[in-house]
């Protein structure tokens, strides 16, 4: 399949994700306005609103980041000295998809730098679809095993896989492989029922109260494993959208504000690690997809700490860049990452 | 995939993401829901897997077909086969989506079927009797788009140029593994796991099917495109959008297709205004899109402009009788109006 074929037949300006242009490359002159500091206090922090804010940590990870007369909660499984200037490495193949996946975090230090001896880590992909792997809606099920050993040989004592599906969650997780494999290997693999939700008040920009998932959030590490794809709403998704299956109850108000939400969603929810699925592309008619001539192989494997960074990596595969994404942009003021990647990136090629 | 009670069982505790209200299963308002579909208890389908998590899937329950007769039939639904078609018979109950509850089915994609007034989904599912291979299942979707022009809009936001098309409702393709179709204000989506000649045999005998029930249409939502040029027009570029027509930002809604001039491409939209005063007016309007001055553009139509702009090339917009058009993406204001004069003289 042709990939420059695809994004010239597509919506490559005016979009439907992007109703008013921003002039220019809003990446290229923004910096990171500020840094929040994984500690017992604090750091300034963009919040919500965009204003400078206080961050408090508490014991059970909580943070909250008031900002003027509002408050975002923070849920922040960073480790200290993993968030700041996070390098961002993309493995490419041809290797299977587990040499990659290994190349990619070792490249950033290694799984045993993130996970301790004794943690419970929860995996989130994305199993949202009911969907099999060639069809690239979900993450590709050996992406999710490899993190999975990774894991375990750094020393988890459980290792749990779960996500908020949108279809039927037994098919998505037993249609997109991921529960068969995750099983099989010895993870635990939990489906979104309902007593595995809390209600939480996120306080954000436009997400309250909902109910969250409770694996996730009590979890001591939290790894996210998204898909990279085109979503017909918000353009490119990968990392930071991929935080919607955390949530329960009526998701699809959320997507009258997508970019916002998103935004929230990743300013909550701070993950140890990423690793984002780039093997398999769908590249139109995202989020689910259906036809496999929507789909590219590309072969690419990123991970990061940085999942601004690693979305704004992302939208490339798709011809996108990251002025065309208004939540890279909202992320990025925020400080929960850095869409400027460039200077970051390490590029590997995996033949193994 | 028709599932067991214990599965179903256990569906009612789940909250599913996306799906419904808290606590409830994802069964949409107006059928039977998740809860109606019955069949024997089987393995792997919600079962404990000791220690492992709450589910096996490592096994999986074979497709069982669901009587015609049981089926809620309405709306969209009354166009869906119930007899076997092509080895597929149905083998899920019809459920029935509003745009309130869309979302629930199909999360965040929902919105664009939104955006182009949808006013009611009816969805079962097609397989092999007796099979367990999941990707052999087939969705169906009947979407009531309301309007033609809005079913033809959604149905050619989901066109690529590689598919293949067909003589199928008033424009169809299939893709490998899925099939779309509209005719009316009917839109059908088909779409299975997996891909190839045998599945597109399927895909398009099941689609045959729910054409020939359904209503006839002239496809008259289409007359203006057909005003456009002809020539150098690419295949199965047409298109409908509710805003930003032809990808311009401010265009508002309008058909559009792409063009190949001298190797570039350019796009040519169109929309109906209703009359002469009409469109003259929402020319008027639609000199903001251009920014800066525009310049006048003799003897295109009754009245055109045109201008540089950052991002679409040389502009032309134009009014003649009830509709304003124009070209856009053209860096040449020469072939820009060239083209602009035989969309003009089309309208």
């Amino acid at each position: 399949m042709d990939i420059d074929k695809i994004r010239k037949g597509k919506r490559k300006k005016g979009t439907r994700y992007g109703p008013a242009r921003m002039k220019g490359d809003a990446g290229a002159d923004l910096t990171r306005r500020e840094l929040f500091k994984h500690g017992a206090v604090a750091g300034a922090l963009v919040a919500a609103g965009g204003v400078s804010a206080v961050l408090l940590h508490d014991r059970d990870k909580r943070v909250r980041v008031t900002a003027g007369g509002g408050a975002a909660l923070v849920r922040d499984f960073t480790l200290p000295g993993t968030a700041k200037g996070a390098p961002l490495v993309v493995a490419t193949g041809p290797a299977a998809a587990e040499a990659m996946v290994r190349a990619a975090v070792d490249a950033l230090g290694g799984m045993a730098k993130f996970i301790a001896r004794g943690d419970v880590v929860v995996i989130k992909p994305n199993i949202g679809w009911d969907r099999n792997p060639k069809q690239a809606a979900n993450t590709n099920p050996e992406v999710v095993t490899a993190v999975i050993k990774m894991a375990m040989e750094a020393g988890a004592k459980r290792v749990i896989v779960t996500d908020g599906s949108c279809n039927d969650p037994f098919r998505c997780f037993s249609r997109s492989g991921i529960g068969k494999a995750a099983q099989e290997i010895g993870a635990e693999v939990l489906l979104p029922a309902e007593h595995r939700f809390r209600k939480m008040d996120l306080k954000g920009a436009v997400l309250d109260e909902w109910p969250v998932l409770k694996p996730i959030v009590e979890a001591d590490k939290v790894i996210n494993v998204p898909v990279a794809k085109h979503h017909n709403l918000a353009g490119f998704t990968a990392s930071m959208k991929n935080w919607y299956g955390l949530l329960g109850g009526r998701r699809n108000r959320l997507h009258q504000n997508i970019d916002m939400s998103i935004a929230d969603l990743a300013t909550f929810l701070r993950p140890t690690l990423v690793v984002v699925d780039a093997i398999n592309v769908l590249v139109r008619n995202g989020p689910q997809g259906g036809s496999l001539k929507d789909v590219v192989a590309m072969n690419k494997v990123a991970a990061s700490t940085d999942q601004v960074a690693l979305d704004a990596w992302g939208c490339t595969l798709l011809g996108l860049t990251r002025d065309k994404l208004p939540y890279l942009k909202i992320g990025h003021e925020r400080g929960i990452g850095d869409m400027n990647f460039e200077s970051r990136l390490t590029e590997i090629k995996v033949t193994g | 995939m028709k599932r067991s009670v214990g599965f179903w069982a256990a569906a009612v505790v789940l909250t599913a993401g996306c799906g419904g209200e808290e606590g409830t299963a994802t069964s949409a308002p107006g059928t039977g829901g998740a809860g109606s579909a019955t069949g024997a208890a089987g393995p792997g389908t919600g079962a404990a897997a000791g220690g492992t998590g709450d589910a096996d899937f490592t096994k999986v329950d074979p497709f069982k077909r669901v009587d015609g007769a049981t089926l809620k039939l309405e709306g969209g639904g009354k166009f869906l086969p119930t007899d076997p078609v092509e080895g597929m018979v149905v083998v899920d109950a019809v459920r029935y989506y509003t745009p309130e509850s869309l979302s629930e089915l199909i999360d965040g994609e929902a919105q664009s079927y939104v955006d182009y007034g949808v006013k009611a989904l009816a969805s079962t599912e097609y397989a092999p009797e007796g099979g367990t291979n999941a990707d052999l299942r087939v969705t169906a979707h009947v979407y009531d788009m309301g309007t033609p022009q809005m079913a033809f809009g959604r149905y050619a936001e989901s066109k690529a140029d590689e598919y293949r098309y067909l003589k199928l409702g008033t424009d169809g393709y299939v893709s490998g593994s899925t099939c779309v179709f509209y005719r009316g204000p009917w839109l059908v989506e088909l779409s299975a796991g997996a891909e190839g000649p045998e599945m597109e045999k399927k895909l398009e005998g099941l689609a045959r099917a729910i054409e020939a029930k359904l209503p006839p249409a002239d496809g008259a939502e289409l007359a203006l495109l057909a005003k456009l040029p002809g020539d150098g027009r690419k295949a199965h570029s047409e298109r409908y959008a509710v805003q930003n027509a032809a990808e311009m930002d401010g265009l508002g809604a309008g058909f559009w297709a792409r063009y190949d001039v001298a190797g570039k491409e350019a796009r040519v939209f169109a929309r109906p205004a209703g009359s002469a005063d009409a469109a003259k007016k929402a020319l008027a309007e639609l000199k903001a899109v251009l920014g800066g001055k525009p310049e006048a553009v003799p003897g295109v139509g009754e009245e055109a402009l045109a201008a540089k702009t950052e991002y679409h090339g040389e502009v032309v917009l134009l009014r003649k009788g009830g509709t304003v058009a124009g070209v856009t993406e053209l860096a040449d204001r020469v072939a820009a109006v060239e083209l602009a004069k035989k969309v003009a003289a089309g309208l």
